[in-house]
């Protein structure tokens, strides 16, 4: 088993003159959920791709479960990824999809079947397994495109804004399957901007500002370095705010102060 | 890390050549998802229609025919030649313009050489039909002739070589096209500049007899080379045809060792063009000077007037939607091109346009005026729909801002088009004048006409606003009532404004020319109260519309 399941040093993004990702070093251990934070723009996407070798990094190194991403088959087996937009077929039905994923997973049928059944009943959706996805609403996609990420049992799961869409219910279903998958040593790593969501669970907090790791450390250790903010809501809101903003702020309230 | 037991880790993944398991069942689900696409049914029944008549046809022909004699022979391979260049152009085009669903999901699981294998194999699938059909026709026609079903082996293998073959260099070649595009940041719209002349050129190649022509040309070429092999194959199992069968075993075994050699360079294809980047992280384009240029004049063209904010902002965003939309550009070139050539041949050869080229243009201008975006309102609002319905925007605004669009874009380029071309089919000054003022009215009209007809129309009586479905297309009723309304209006209008067309037509009737001139007067106030008609029908439409 290895030490960390994920190591990046300096990994580089940039299209063009415009860098995405800016020399990026982070360790997540093994068995730890990783929340990744940023704002919109900030570079997560593009770090979830270059780690999910779906793009190339421009420099740096990275590996994944013990395996460089430059070793796209070794680390494709070992990961798990949801994107934002859950990838579905319209005219499957919710159990067909899974068997297909199933299959390209290389699962034996009479494993994924019972895999299937589990998870269907986990997240509340054997009613619905046999109608077509194109009949879902948006958190009945978002479940199904959890189950297949995480049917084959992956070292590494990457789940971008796993709980946008379903209802509290369903999201707290996701939660403990989380939580259920850090007990079995996968290491989960999660983007969302439902901040609560990724106190509750996250281990470990990164934050990404303008494509560069600005803040990383516990829940508690983000806070404090806040200036003790009383949620990781307020202390993402005050690592990510630039300083110009600040003083675009300033100036503003210095204008407002001005006939007083 | 864990060591999970009932994981077969590295089993198929690894290798260069795809996966014919991990392939199959990519190109199954591909299938599947195509077959019970409800949107495709109404398409792959008119292209049933279409393959089998051509397949009755050929069976005629297959009849008619008996093997030994040389002369049809001889244009056996060329015809499949000219097959195999069809399946390369259509597998291109599949490999620029379409990817595989949820691509990047998939590149998570499977490595891209089983992805490309799936691709490769769902590709071969679609157009397998096609070229199956017709040319199980033919030789069912020729075993008939013969007595023996012997011939359909021979027929079959050929179809599916050239069906193989055909998918391996097309798709590949496409995808290859759309990496350098990619990777080199090549403007869309070059593209659809490029692209459209040379799907002009393709129709035009079709419509024009062009394939006859063509196969009389490869006839020599191709038997005097290895593709004559194909008749070999063709007609290897077709007893008295004097088909080698070396030539057809050497030909079968060259295309499998091909094919696997072509499959293996489409999976390097498929690294180079999927793990491309695109212009920016998201791979959307950076706005361009030119999209700067055009839109702040039609938006100074729009504060003209006692336009409200909400009607303007519709327009604005009417037009700036229309403008960027590639689409939009390809219907406006297109249409353009094919009108355009036959008038341009006339004034090569004759020194002049023809007389009926103004008419031509109006109504390019009053067809663009409704398929702008008038035509379909509602539709191609998609998920924004519900912004608009709880907007402070009024049915009218809404409307009137589809209106203001069309027009403003188009009546000044009509009009300036229609005097231009007035003056070269050597028109009345008169005329030129009258057309010249018609034209804007009628551009205006069209666009009311166009609002009213779509909301009354629409292709679903509520679009979903739910999914990640985009813009809905205009109904295809909806469309052909717009164009018969086109049709109508221009021949008013022609008659009102063409006293050599009065003559004509009162000479052929024997009716009065002054008669003409009062109808068409008449007429005229028919299409301007339809238009009004259909304008009041679209605000009210709009003003009480719920999504189901």
């Amino acid at each position: 088993m290895v030490e960390f399941a994920i190591q990046t040093e300096n990994l580089t993004k940039r299209y063009g003159d415009e860098t995405a990702v800016d020399s990026l070093s982070l360790t997540v251990p093994s068995g730890a959920v990783y929340g990744l934070l940023g704002p919109n723009g900030a570079g997560k996407t593009t770090t979830l791709r270059m780690l999910t070798t779906l793009t190339e990094p421009t420099s740096g190194e990275a590996t994944v479960a013990g395996v460089p991403i430059t070793n796209c088959v070794g680390v494709t087996e070992r990961i798990g990824y949801l994107p934002a937009e859950p990838p579905v077929f319209e005219a499957l039905t919710g159990r067909e999809q899974l068997r297909y994923a199933g299959r390209l997973q290389e699962l034996p049928t009479d494993v994924a079947t019972e895999r299937i059944d589990s998870l269907l009943e986990q997240f509340d959706l054997e009613a619905d397994a046999d109608r077509r996805i194109s009949d879902y609403s948006t958190g009945m996609r978002k479940k199904v495109g959890i189950i297949g990420t995480i049917l084959h049992e992956p070292d590494v799961v990457f789940l971008d804004e796993p709980t946008s869409g379903l209802d509290p219910r369903a999201a707290r279903t996701v939660r403990e399957m989380i939580k259920q998958l850090t007990e079995r040593d996968t290491t989960v790593v999660l983007c969302s901007h439902v901040l609560p969501v990724v106190e509750e669970i996250a281990d470990v907090v990164g934050v990404i500002h303008d494509g560069e790791l600005v803040a990383e450390g516990t829940p508690t250790e983000i806070r404090s370095s806040a200036n003790s903010a009383p949620d990781l809501e307020t202390a993402f809101l005050d690592i990510t705010t630039d300083e110009d903003e600040i003083d675009s702020d300033a100036d503003t309230l210095d204008y407002h102060e001005k006939p007083s | 890390m864990k060591n999970r037991a009932n994981r077969k880790r590295g089993s198929t993944r690894h290798g260069r050549f795809p996966d014919p398991r991990t392939s199959a069942s990519i190109a199954h689900v591909e299938l599947r998802q195509r077959i019970r696409s409800r949107s495709n049914n109404a398409w792959m029944f008119f292209l049933a229609l279409i393959l089998a008549g051509f397949s009755f046809v050929v069976f005629d022909l297959g009849r008619e025919l008996a093997p030994g004699n040389g002369e049809w022979q001889s244009y056996v391979a060329p015809v499949f030649v000219l097959g195999l260049l069809g399946i390369i152009v259509y597998q291109g085009l599949n490999g620029v313009g379409l990817a595989p669903t949820n691509k990047s999901w998939l590149l998570t699981v499977r490595p891209p050489k089983d992805v490309m294998g799936g691709q490769l194999l769902f590709r071969f699938c679609e157009t397998l039909l096609g070229a199956l059909a017709p040319t199980v026709a033919f030789f069912l026609g020729l075993s008939l002739t013969i007595g023996s079903p012997l011939p359909l082996l021979g027929g079959v293998a050929v179809a599916l070589l050239v069906n193989a073959v055909g998918t391996v260099i097309g798709h590949p070649l496409g995808l290859w096209l759309k990496g350098i595009y990619k990777r080199h940041g090549i403007s869309r719209k070059v593209v659809v500049i490029v692209g459209i002349p040379l799907a002009v050129g393709y129709a035009a190649f079709l419509y024009t007899g062009g394939i006859a022509v063509a196969i009389e040309r490869l006839q020599p070429v191709v038997v005097n080379s290895p593709l004559g092999w194909i008749e070999d194959l063709a007609l290897v199992t077709t007893p008295g045809s004097g088909a080698r069968a070396s030539r057809a075993a050497a030909l079968l075994l060259g295309s499998v060792v091909f094919s696997a050699i072509a499959t293996f360079g489409a999976v390097r294809i498929s690294v180079y063009t999927w793990y491309a980047d695109g212009s920016s992280q998201d791979g959307d384009e950076t706005p361009t000077d030119d999209q700067s240029s055009t839109e702040p004049l039609l938006g100074q063209v729009l504060r003209v007037g006692p336009l409200s904010e909400g009607t303007r902002g519709v327009a604005t965003a009417s037009i700036r939607r229309t403008y960027r939309s590639g689409h939009v550009l390809v219907l406006v070139l297109g249409l353009l091109l094919v009108a355009g050539v036959p008038v341009a041949e006339q004034i090569i050869t004759t020194g002049k346009a023809p007389r009926y080229t103004p008419w031509i243009v109006l109504f390019y201008g009053v067809s663009l005026a409704g398929s702008f975006h008038s035509l379909n309102i509602l539709g191609v609002q998609g998920k924004t729909l519900p912004l608009v319905l709880t907007a402070r925007v009024t049915g009218r605004q809404f409307v009137n801002g589809h209106v203001v669009a069309g027009t403003a874009a188009l009546a000044p380029i009509a009009t300036v088009l229609v005097v231009a071309s007035g003056i070269a089919a050597r028109w009345t000054v008169f005329e030129i004048v009258l057309a010249g003022a018609l034209s804007p009215l009628a551009v205006c009209l069209g666009a009311m006409v166009a609002t009213g007809i779509g909301t009354r129309l629409p292709r679903y009586r509520s679009p979903s606003v739910h999914r990640s479905s985009g813009v809905i297309r205009p109904d295809k009723v909806a469309t052909v009532s717009y164009s018969v309304w086109c049709s109508v209006t221009l021949f008013v209008l022609f008659v009102l404004v063409d006293a050599k067309l009065r003559y004509a037509l009162a000479s052929v009737t024997g009716l009065s020319e002054a008669l003409y001139a009062v109808s068409a007067l008449a007429g005229l106030a028919v299409v301007g109260l339809s238009a009004i008609v259909s304008y009041r029908s679209a605000v009210a439409r709009v003003s009480e519309y719920r999504l189901d």
